[in-house]
């Protein structure tokens, strides 16, 4: 059996020689792979992976025996158990081989990793007995996602234990959140990190207590975690370096309302408010002493109902480098002023203000060291650029042109934006912008400047008429354009483009890359290709990522292969599809 | 024929360079910021620090083929790029994965060799994770096959050891 096996061609072999040339020296090394090799390799794999590999030679045998590596997960521990046993059996068969193990190992090797992914049921004491027996064994870090019809008690053992510095509990889905019964008792002594995932909290006090009793806590995550009858959530603690809330769940909507959190220390607070419930309300702690080491700050649906405390965390943020604003709201305000001196990115996402005139809203920016900026918007917003000398990057997003706009005054705002960022290096455009990007740069007084830092310029575009004149504008306008990338998006328009041929500098010049993304070969995205290749000089590379199914991939090559080029270096490279959604990633 | 120049895919950059000699012989020019990423090289570095010119130092690094190091030292040189930015760490990962996603399972256990020698733990790391993956529910044969290695028990002595934990042996993937 040995001998027919070893002939399964099928397998592939990690020591073969290579048959061409006589380059044999490796030989049977990789075999006799040292020992902290073969145990990384095996902390990666399931439990039953390692216990399995004792059978492989002597050599393997007793290392499971060591492993300071537990990986249990009932979904994949077999391949379609349920194929072969019924949903119980399985779940006795898991039992018998996690305790197997357990009892089975050396009791003195501490354990770095326990990984347990299972059921349990009513009356079970199973869970909690693995949990007492891995707290003996001075668990480190511990990671349990746990599906239970009861709620879920941590043994005593486990919460006093001194070696822990790591929890991960995943008690559920978005749908189910199973309870975790706080501990009573002080403990967790040693914990850095604390990640609770799907879990129901119920009592605010003992939260609050169990909280602000880990005295190194540095990282809270806490992922769709439902606090039933919260009126505050309130975040008291120390140590706190890192914390993420991404969203919470509610018994009724009215429940929490607001969130408060008194940490000094924190670096990088996200707070991501749900769909369901209403935004919630950021509260200033009571003692306002400010975030005097905050690096980063991401919120999503959060509302300010005053004003001033906003500009109060800016203000009181000196090292404050990073700033995402998605959907809040500032029921107070007509003009939203950003202005600080350490902030490098800023992403402002849909921001939300009071009353009813969508348009008349106002955005201050005075940040003399910002690199990155972001805005998605609704309608063109009236910026106030201060100072922005350091900028690199810039992202314009715009969902719609603004009927309700007077066109002057949508060509006034523009030409601000653009003059404000006509130092940047990279910058892309959202499709929308460029009907009335072209009526405004037709007006010569509105907008003036050129790009002449530009080196890498990302559009997305649609067939419409007025992109091909866009393009070539803005080709004029940055004469130092080394990258051009262009996104095709699907759409209405089908007007035919026709690009006469004239000499841009950029393109004769500088112009080294063009990627076109979602191309499906429409006449139009062809006379685009012809045109580049025609007048890019000095192109290197002109790669196309294809739209899924486009059948006839090979004729649109032929076509594209037959173009006459200017410059006898450039490689055409046809890649395989790339999303569209790559364009809304945030510019970094 | 096998130059020294061939394999610096570098830039016009002004940055230092320090030479790596390899196993077979080779010298290798590399940034001194990609070398310092070798541990051997790191401490030979130190070891050397009072040599004024760089470019004169040679690093011997005697368990590593030409052909080993000249994949990754644009690894690491990269990497080095992504990690000085503030990326997300699923661009980090993608890159891993576009590295290791076509590696030969030779290829894997070379560099497993060589990055663990040379200290890249981060690379060392994402191997470990591909070979254990190559392996994760495979049988026995399979694994025995894969890694090359002899089955040294006696029929009885296996058929006893499956027996004591009968779960491991049920429901791994077909060969």
């Amino acid at each position: 059996m040995e001998n027919a096996l070893r002939k399964n061609p099928k397998i592939p072999k990690f020591v073969v020689c290579s048959d061409i040339g006589g380059d044999c020296q490796g030989g049977d090394r990789l075999s006799n792979l040292p020992e902290p090799i073969i145990h990384h390799i095996f902390s990666f794999l399931e439990t039953i992976d390692v216990v399995r590999a004792s059978a492989v030679s002597r050599r393997w045998r007793y290392f499971w025996l060591s492993i300071p590596y537990l990986n249990f997960n009932i979904h994949n521990i077999w391949s379609n158990p349920l194929e072969r046993w019924s949903l119980q059996t399985t779940n006795e068969k898991f039992k018998d081989f996690v305790n197997w193990v357990l009892l089975s190992q050396n009791g003195s090797i501490n354990i770095q990793r326990f990984l347990l992914s299972c059921f349990n049921s009513v009356d079970d004491y199973t869970l909690y007995r693995w949990l007492s027996a891995v707290a003996q064994r001075n668990v480190q870090v511990l990671d349990l996602d746990i599906i239970s019809a009861e709620p879920i008690k941590l043994p005593r053992c486990l919460v006093t234990c001194e070696s822990l510095v790591s929890l991960k509990l995943n008690f559920g889905n978005r749908e189910h959140q199973g309870v975790l019964n706080l501990p009573t008792c002080a403990g967790f002594n040693r914990l850095k990190s604390l990640d609770l995932q799907h879990v129901e909290v119920l009592d605010y006090n003992l939260f609050r207590k169990f909280l602000s009793s880990c005295p190194l806590l540095e990282n809270l995550y806490m992922k769709e975690c439902f606090f039933r009858d919260f009126k505050i959530l309130d975040i008291p603690t120390t140590s706190l370096k890192y914390l993420t809330i991404d969203e919470f769940l509610l018994s009724e909507p009215k429940g929490l309302r607001s969130c408060e959190v008194i940490c000094e220390s924190l670096e990088a607070l996200k707070l991501h408010f749900g769909w369901g419930i209403d935004k919630c309300v950021l509260k200033p702690p009571p003692t306002s002493v400010g975030f005097s080491r905050l690096k980063s700050l991401d919120l999503k649906h959060v509302e300010f109902l005053d004003h001033s405390f906003f500009l109060k965390l800016i203000s009181s943020s000196p090292f404050l480098e990073n700033l995402i604003m998605d959907s809040c709201r500032f029921p107070d305000l007509r003009i939203l002023d950003i202005s600080s001196a350490s902030l490098k990115s800023l992403t402002l996402d849909r921001i939300e203000f009071g009353g009813d005139e969508l348009g008349s809203y106002k955005l201050k920016i005075a940040c003399p060291n910002l690199v990155s900026f972001n805005i998605f918007a609704l309608l063109i917003p009236d910026f106030n650029f201060e100072g922005l000398n350091s900028l690199q990057n810039a992202f314009i997003f715009l969902e719609t042109i603004g009927e309700h706009m007077e066109d002057i005054e949508i060509c006034h705002r523009l030409s601000k934006i653009l003059n404000g960022l006509c130092g940047v290096e990279v910058l892309k455009l959202s499709c929308t912008l460029y009907e009335i990007l072209n009526a405004s740069l037709e007006e010569g007084s509105y907008f003036s400047a050129s790009f002449n830092n530009l080196k890498s310029l990302i559009l997305c575009v649609t067939m419409a008429e007025w992109t091909v004149p866009l393009i070539i504008r803005l080709l004029n306008r940055s004469p130092n354009l080394e990258a051009l990338t262009i996104y095709f998006d699907a759409d209405e328009y089908f007007d035919e483009w026709k690009i006469s041929n004239k000499a841009i500098l950029c393109l004769t010049c500088h112009l080294k890359t063009v990627d076109l993304v979602e191309f499906k070969g429409h006449e139009n995205e062809l006379e685009l290709v012809r045109f580049l290749l025609k007048n890019g000089h000095v192109l290197q590379k002109l790669r196309i990522s294809w739209l899924e199914d486009v059948y006839n991939r090979r004729e649109i090559i032929s076509r594209i292969m037959k173009f006459p080029r200017s410059s006898s270096s450039v490689i055409l490279k046809f890649l395989q599809p790339k999303s569209l959604l790559d364009f809304c990633e945030i510019l970094r | 024929m096998a130059s020294s120049s061939s394999s610096s895919s570098c830039s016009s950059s002004s940055e230092k360079k320090i030479t790596l000699k390899s196993s077979d012989g080779e010298a290798l020019n590399v940034e001194k910021n990609v070398a310092l990423e070798f541990e051997p090289a790191k401490g030979f570095l130190e070891d050397n620090s009072e040599e004024a010119d760089d470019e004169a130092i040679v690093v011997p690094l005697p368990n590593v083929s030409a052909a080993v190091l000249s994949e990754l030292i644009p690894y690491v040189k990269q990497r080095l790029e992504l990690s000085a930015k503030p990326v997300q760490k699923k661009l980090i990962k993608a890159f891993d994965d576009q590295f290791t996603r076509h590696l030969s399972d030779d290829k894997l256990g070379e560099l497993m060799l060589a990055a663990n020698y040379l200290g890249v733990n981060y690379l060392l790391d994402v191997l470990c994770d591909v070979t254990a993956d190559r392996i994760k529910n495979k049988s026995v044969e399979y694994v025995r096959e894969f890694l090359g290695i002899q089955n040294d028990f006696t029929p009885e002595e296996e058929a006893e050891l499956r027996a004591q934990c009968p779960w491991a042996f049920e429901g791994v993937d077909q060969d």
